[in-house]
């Protein structure tokens, strides 16, 4: 198994390279998965699947906001009781500032709900080598599969400098100890 | 700009939460008011406008670190591939493997807007709950219902003229004419005029208020002010945040960077008299005349305001040569523009200045 | 039933004496911060005698009114404390735990009757003096608030003897420093809750009065007013 990518100059190229790609995912014996885009900035047009990707953060977010306002309850409610203490005439469960804490820790929940969903959903963080080139950085498109039979590498090769690759490289995961980000061709 | 913002926020907030610590009689005993299951026994009292004060801040503070991290993400691989030597290393901690793959984007513009989201409304809190630490003391002058709203105003009003001011100077210093544009300034200085408005709005509701209500506790520190040993800072105070900055900020031809700069020195100079003249003179009087005083800053109070100060601005200055000031990957998707709405969003944030305005101590 | 402790201060025998700082002083272990730090409102008399003048001169008099902690009901002090410092304890008494407190000062501020103290500097007695140190009260360290206990010590030390004799406690037994000290007897102390104790009685009075009432606090101290205040003399 190797992994081989082109980098574009453009958007259009980059797309036109990701459509032959996927059309072409039987003949090279691919996992549409192992497709892979990396770019400096969102490609939020259409043809990059943006608008496929899906996520329940929005949702969990409003899930980790109830549960902060729970534990807000319940940490006010369980401690003021466990060592009641009378103050300034109050109640030991004072509703209003009870609410203040519910409050408080329901948006904490909602804050740190979408950190770890942002964790998770990304995978960061991760050191690991994987398959990356520096150009991106420059504003080159990658476009490329992470899995693929070494014996179609000529023709998967011929493909994306069809679509406009400025280059094709080979990336290798065997070469660990060299700089982590280094990429043969 | 957001993270020109963003920044000011956490500095801000860092240092401002060092307020209530320093000024403890025993500040070594800070962490009894955070909630754990101590060996004492015995929980912090939830009934305690402070403990309000920890738990808006430290969701404050949370919210408003991820709001301004996340997003440095990409910009942090962006230096990673370009760097060398010892900064390769570090950014390529710091960058977390940012490789930019659309899930990686998605997630992150998911992240951000649920973010701008939250942040608005825990902005709010938190200067409202600052506000509360006076407005549940019976102290005449202090425990008024217009305290919550005001301080909210006064936090985004202030916060808008350190970012005028932080920007002006990272755009000279940094050279980023190209991109912190006088039409920034422009749209800034009309969002500082109508705060400015609005601060003089709540100013005259808050003294009409008093002054018709005539109850002579609260009278003796509304003269101290107005006609007293503080009058002159009263009257510089309504100067420097709307006799001054109206005319700049609402004459076009002068709403330029100079003229938003110096409206906005003006307002940060205003803003810290406010802040003085809410917790001193009030506290000079209160209701016993016997027990009126005078205040007058030790030596160690002015060492700690002007230390601060410098420590903001340290922080600042590291941030800024640290981390893209500015943040490039949104710049090059320029194309698609953020929407103002979130710019706007963002730059109301950024008003835990407001916090950096210190709490001078008080002797009573 | 429990003891619900109050007192009462009849203005028109308070002379302005200041016997009862100095009694309290030397009873409760305060320290005194010298004239700089007093010039900046660092005192510590958990009572003080507030001195008001009257009139224009020459009619001219001086009117006197002893404050000290008004151990309200409502008391604003006490829940603004983060740490239970401050609080209500059974009875009625407004306590100040030392050994809770952080310093915040918030229930100073929080004070209408400005009678909570902040220990500025660790206390220090001048030779020989601190063999006057009264061996019932704690000294208090630097940082902590402080304020008037109505004698608590006194309060329990009465208490444990009359338990040992298997006995209540009588009416005008137990005696916080400033009332035993008060030269023309203007402050009595007593329970709240006994109908007939002469404290009871005289918070009865159509003179009694409490300070700052319309700031809502519930204090258990009140203030009996002066007749001759009420018209010409």
């Amino acid at each position: 198994m190797i992994a081989i990518y082109g980098l574009f100059p453009d958007a259009n190229s980059a797309r036109r390279a990701l459509t032959a790609l996927r059309a072409a995912c039987s003949r090279f014996h691919l996992n549409p998965k192992a497709i892979v885009i990396m770019s400096s900035e969102p490609l939020e047009e259409e043809g990059f699947g943006w608008e496929e990707e899906r996520t329940l953060m929005p949702w969990l977010a409003p899930l980790g906001a109830l549960v902060g306002a729970g534990v807000g309850y319940a940490l006010s409610a369980f401690t003021q009781r466990s060592y009641p203490l009378p103050t300034g005439g109050m109640p030991i469960v004072a509703m209003w500032p009870t609410g203040i804490i519910m409050y408080e820790l329901m948006m904490l929940g909602a804050i740190l709900t979408t950190i770890v969903a942002f964790v998770i959903a990304t995978g960061l963080p991760n050191y690991k080598k994987r398959l990356y080139d520096p150009e991106v950085t420059n504003g080159k498109i990658l476009v490329g599969v992470s899995e693929l039979d070494s014996a179609c590498r000529a023709e998967l090769e011929q493909l994306l400098y069809q679509d406009g690759a400025e280059q094709v490289k080979e990336f290798s995961t065997y070469r660990k100890y060299k700089n982590r980000f280094q990429v043969t061709t | 700009m957001t993270r020109c913002a963003e920044a000011i926020t956490v500095f801000a907030l860092a240092i401002g939460a060092q307020y209530p610590i320093i000024h403890l009689g025993r500040s070594w005993l800070f962490f009894w008011l955070i909630p754990y299951p101590s060996e004492r026994g015995i929980w912090p009292n939830f009934r305690s406008p402070l403990v309000w004060d920890f738990f808006a801040i430290s969701t404050y503070l949370t919210g408003s670190l991820t709001f301004l991290l996340l997003p440095i993400i990409p910009d942090w691989a962006m230096v990673r591939d370009r760097a060398t030597g010892l900064r390769k290393r570090i950014y390529t901690v710091l960058a977390l493997g940012w490789r930019g793959t659309p899930r990686e984007w998605h997630r992150l513009e998911v992240a951000m807007r649920i973010m701008a989201v939250t942040i608005l409304p825990v902005a709010v809190s938190v200067h409202t709950i600052v506000s509360w630490d006076f407005a549940m003391a019976p102290v005449p002058m202090w425990h008024s219902t217009v305290f919550g709203p005001y301080f909210v105003a006064g936090a985004i009003f202030s916060g808008i003229a350190a970012l005028i001011i932080a920007m002006a100077l990272v755009r000279k210093a940094l050279h980023l004419e190209e991109y912190l544009k006088p039409l920034h300034f422009d749209n800034l200085g009309k969002l500082l005029l109508v705060m400015s408005l609005l601060w003089i709005y709540f100013i005259f509701a808050e003294r009409l208020t008093v002054w018709y209500g005539n109850q002579p506790a609260e009278m003796a520190a509304f003269w101290s002010i107005q006609r007293g040993k503080f009058a002159v800072l009263f009257w510089t105070m309504i100067c420097c945040n709307f006799l001054i900055p109206f005319p700049i900020l609402a004459i076009k031809k002068l709403r330029t960077i100079a003229g938003t700069v110096i409206a906005s020195s003006t307002i940060v100079v205003g803003m810290w008299l406010e802040r003085f003249l809410i917790v001193v003179p009030p506290l000079e009087h209160k209701y016993l005349p016997y027990d009126w005083g005078s205040y007058r800053p030790t030596w160690v109070e002015i060492t700690i305001t002007v230390g601060t100060f410098m420590g903001m601005i340290l922080l600042y200055v590291l941030f800024a040569k640290f981390v893209p000031i500015i943040s490039i990957w949104e710049l090059k998707g320029g194309q698609h523009a953020k929407p103002i709405a979130e710019q706007a969003n963002a730059t109301v944030n950024l008003a835990a200045q407001r916090l950096d305005s210190t709490l001078p101590s008080t002797s009573s | 039933m429990a003891h619900r402790w109050g007192m009462v201060v009849d203005l028109d025998r308070c002379t302005g004496c200041e016997a009862c700082v100095a009694a309290c002083h030397a009873e409760n272990n305060i320290a005194t911060v010298g004239a700089d730090q007093a010039a900046r409102g660092r005192t510590m008399h958990w009572i003080h005698v507030e001195r008001y003048w009257e009139g224009e001169f020459p009619n001219i008099r001086a009117r006197f009114q002893p404050v000290l902690c008004q151990q309200c009901d409502a008391a604003p002090c006490e829940p603004v404390c983060p740490t239970y410092a401050s609080y209500h304890n059974s009875e009625g008494l407004n306590a100040q735990v030392y050994n809770r407190c952080i310093g915040t000062r918030y229930c100073a501020n929080a004070c209408p009757y400005t009678v909570r103290y902040f220990n500025w500097f660790n206390p220090a007695w001048d030779k020989p003096l601190q063999l006057q140190l009264n061996p019932d009260v704690s000294v208090r360290e630097v940082g902590v608030m402080e304020k008037c206990t109505f004698c608590n010590q006194r309060i329990l030390a009465g208490e444990i003897k009359a338990k040992a004799a298997n006995r209540e406690l009588q009416d005008g037994e137990v005696k916080p420093a400033c009332v035993q000290s008060c030269p023309p007897t203007a402050m009595v102390f007593g329970d709240l809750n006994d109908p007939n104790s002469q404290v009871s009685r005289m918070s009865r009075s159509v003179r009694a009065t409490t300070l700052l009432a319309e700031v809502g606090t519930l204090p258990k101290v009140t203030y009996l007013e002066r007749e001759s205040s009420h018209g010409d003399e």
